[in-house]
């Protein structure tokens, strides 16, 4: 009974991301029984949450080794290589899990992912294909092919399968970032970021969102207006070039007057446009 | 036992005959059946006059079955020499090494064993968020007349959000003494449970309790996970949490009162915007970081008992100690008492605690309310449009930004 209850609230808290919550409880099962396979493959789960990914990697395989579920062991010690960026193992590992499941799509997918990282492209949309075959509705399958055509700057596909992944998200906060890339995408600053706003009320932990939300709130406040109207024109390279040009007609039309205010006014703009991230950054960002 | 099937008769024809009840209770005395009889003492004492009757027959009882208890069978005098002889032949046990006192103790009354009530007396400081919980929770609850005249309802539900460690659960202990109400703090683990649909009876047990004993404060500590946010959630065993928590909560609103639902939360985002409506947690009082009122009481009570030295000045530890929580000074005194028994025990020379290892301390020490106030302040500067984390807001502009 101890073991149901415990492992009760364990599940609780990961469906709620709070794995490290989750810790005491883990530690009732561990005192319970300390070879208890359960016990291992949660703490696994909660190191690869704190980023320690070679904890998690030693907790997966005594879970294993005490007759935890192969598949998912494989497949959070293959996540775990990955992340440490030795992928030759992740790829021992997600193949080890793909022999005893050869249909899970989500495994699929991470290999395919993998091999997107490590430059076989041929083979990663091969695999991206399958998992897409197997699972279509699966949000991680989705997500990651995503993924692979943000690597790819394949706008069309992206934006569909932005569409797919809303489709197939569990939480709203996966569908608010997407809309938000949507409209990234589209230029529509505006949209991107009350999308990006609304995902970030969600989750105010995500530091992603948040530097996305700052790059945003800076682009749209009103003290950058003559930086966006540079970026409408084609950027500071076509206005200095286009004032040299003006600049040089003047002088050769010896129009001095017109020059000399025309001058001025450039250099003001160049340092206006130089300080003023450091004045919004010193004064403005962060204020509530 | 003729008398006992009347009496029994005359209760099933009027089960409020008190007399009825008394007469019953006195056969009982007398068949030593102890327990029926003291059920039918309460039962008869529904009535009033009947309470000194009780007592009398009670008392009576007692002093009639007291000899039978003083009087013990004297042991046998054969029984008596064997057991002397059993003694002699036993070794001697030998001395141990610590004389053993027997504790010169007094009989510990059942008072000191129950909870303390927790009023705002304990509470160190932060007057003016006793001052807020009073007017916002407290009057309404104590004195509902007022109130009333106006229709404004008594109970209802406050949300107390805050960084950790900041004394939520003990100020809401604390709103529960004020009120002279029961406190029951319920915690997830007390709800959550492995088979289908126990978890959500739990939850509406707890209501059911709470109503039969009112006033009654029901504290959910870490609500937000009790309660989480159903648009996050990745399963439905959640949702159907928070749909029994906002029915009950409901209820509360439409046909009950003296009943107070105080849920304490770090994380206020993730509680479900539901029960952020009128009529759930309607009211949300942020609980920050001690100010340094508080903080000095909580030094001067986290140093009660220690060996330290005379003149530590409480006030320049409290300045020194801004955003730290009562969790933080409490490590910083840990942490200091750790040093010095290291240092004692590497020189052999022992020491009080003194002034400059408490600073030293202090200076290597980061508040861990810091991350929480970033994050709140984020929150707010992109979302406080609705206004309800004015008070936060308000304490972030006077005292980190």
């Amino acid at each position: 009974m101890i073991k149901e209850k415990e492992t009760r609230i364990i599940q609780h808290y990961f469906e709620l991301d709070r794995y490290e919550e989750a810790v005491p409880s883990i530690e009732k099962l561990f005192t319970n029984d300390p070879l208890d396979p359960d016990a291992f493959y949660y703490m696994a789960v909660v190191h690869f949450s704190k980023c320690d990914y070679e904890s998690a990697r030693k907790m997966c395989e005594q879970a294993l080794y005490n007759g935890f579920d192969s598949v998912p062991c494989y497949y959070l010690i293959g996540q775990a290589y990955e992340e440490e960026g030795n992928f030759q193992g992740a790829e021992e590992a997600y193949l080890s899990a793909l022999e005893l499941e050869p249909e899970n799509g989500d495994i699929l997918a991470s290999y395919g992912y993998l091999m997107v990282k490590v430059g076989f492209e041929d083979k990663a949309l091969q695999l991206l294909e399958e998992a897409r075959r197997v699972a279509p509705s699966s949000e991680r399958v989705n997500q990651l092919i995503l993924q692979y055509y943000f690597a790819k700057s394949d706008q069309n596909q992206q934006l569909l399968y932005i569409q797919k992944v809303m489709e197939s998200a569990s939480s709203e906060i996966v569908v608010l970032v997407n809309l938000g890339f949507f409209h990234a995408l589209k230029n529509e600053d505006k949209a991107a970021m009350e999308y990006f706003r609304q995902a970030f009320l969600q989750d105010p932990t995500n530091t992603d969102l948040l530097k996305i939300l700052e790059e945003y709130n800076q682009l749209t406040h009103p003290l950058f207006f003559p930086q966006r109207v540079i970026k409408k024109a084609g950027g500071p390279a076509i206005i200095y070039t286009l004032f040299m040009v003006i600049a040089i007609l003047l002088f050769f039309l010896k129009q001095y007057l017109v020059l000399l205010p025309f001058a001025a006014i450039y250099i003001v703009l160049c340092i206006y446009t130089w300080i003023t991230p450091f004045f919004y950054k010193r004064f403005l960002n962060g204020k509530i | 036992m003729e008398k006992y099937e009347l009496y029994r008769v005359m209760i099933e024809r009027d089960p409020e005959n008190a007399q009825a009840w008394f007469l019953l209770g006195e056969e009982c005395l007398e068949q030593n059946q102890l327990a029926e009889a003291l059920n039918a003492f309460s039962l008869s004492m529904k009535d009033h006059k009947m309470k000194n009757l009780v007592i009398t027959s009670l008392r009576k009882y007692l002093l009639e079955s007291e000899p039978e208890t003083v009087l013990e069978p004297e042991p046998e005098p054969e029984l008596e020499l064997e057991t002397e002889l059993e003694t002699e032949l036993e070794p001697e046990p030998e001395p141990l090494p610590v004389q053993l006192k027997l504790i010169q103790g007094k009989v510990v009354s059942i008072e000191e064993r129950l909870p303390k009530k927790v009023t705002f007396s304990n509470v160190g400081g932060l007057e003016e968020l006793k001052k807020t919980i009073d007017m916002k929770i407290i009057k309404p609850f104590v004195n509902p007349g007022l109130f009333a005249k106006f229709r404004k309802k008594s109970g209802g539900g406050i949300l107390l959000y805050g960084p950790p460690g900041c004394g939520k659960t003990f100020i809401a202990e604390a709103t529960a003494g004020e009120c002279g109400a029961t406190f029951y703090p319920i915690q997830i683990a007390d709800i959550l449970d492995p088979y289908f649909g126990v978890s959500e009876q739990k939850l509406r047990d707890v209501f059911e309790t709470a109503r039969a004993n009112r006033p009654a404060v029901l504290f959910f500590d870490e609500v937000d996970s009790l309660g989480y946010s159903r648009s996050k959630a990745h399963s439905e065993h959640t949702s159907t949490l928070v749909n029994t928590m906002l029915a009950e909560m409901q209820s509360i609103h439409t046909g009950m009162d003296k009943l107070l639902v105080i849920g304490a939360t770090n994380m206020p985002w993730d509680v479900d915007a539901a029960f952020k409506r009128p009529g759930r947690f309607d009211k949300l009082v942020f609980v920050g970081p001690p100010d340094q009122e508080a903080r000095k009481v909580i030094f001067k009570l986290k140093l009660a008992g220690k060996p330290v030295e005379n003149g530590l000045d409480l006030n320049l530890l409290a300045e020194k100690t801004k955003h730290f929580s009562g969790a933080d000074i409490e490590n910083v005194v840990e942490n200091a008492i750790e040093n010095i028994i290291v240092e004692i025990i590497e020189n052999g020379a022992e020491r009080l605690l003194r002034m400059e290892d408490l600073l030293q301390i202090i200076e290597n020490t980061k508040p861990t309310t810091v991350e929480w106030l970033n994050t709140i302040k984020n929150y707010i500067k992109f979302s406080n449009q609705s206004g309800l984390y004015n008070d936060a807001a308000k304490y972030l502009k006077e005292n980190y930004l």
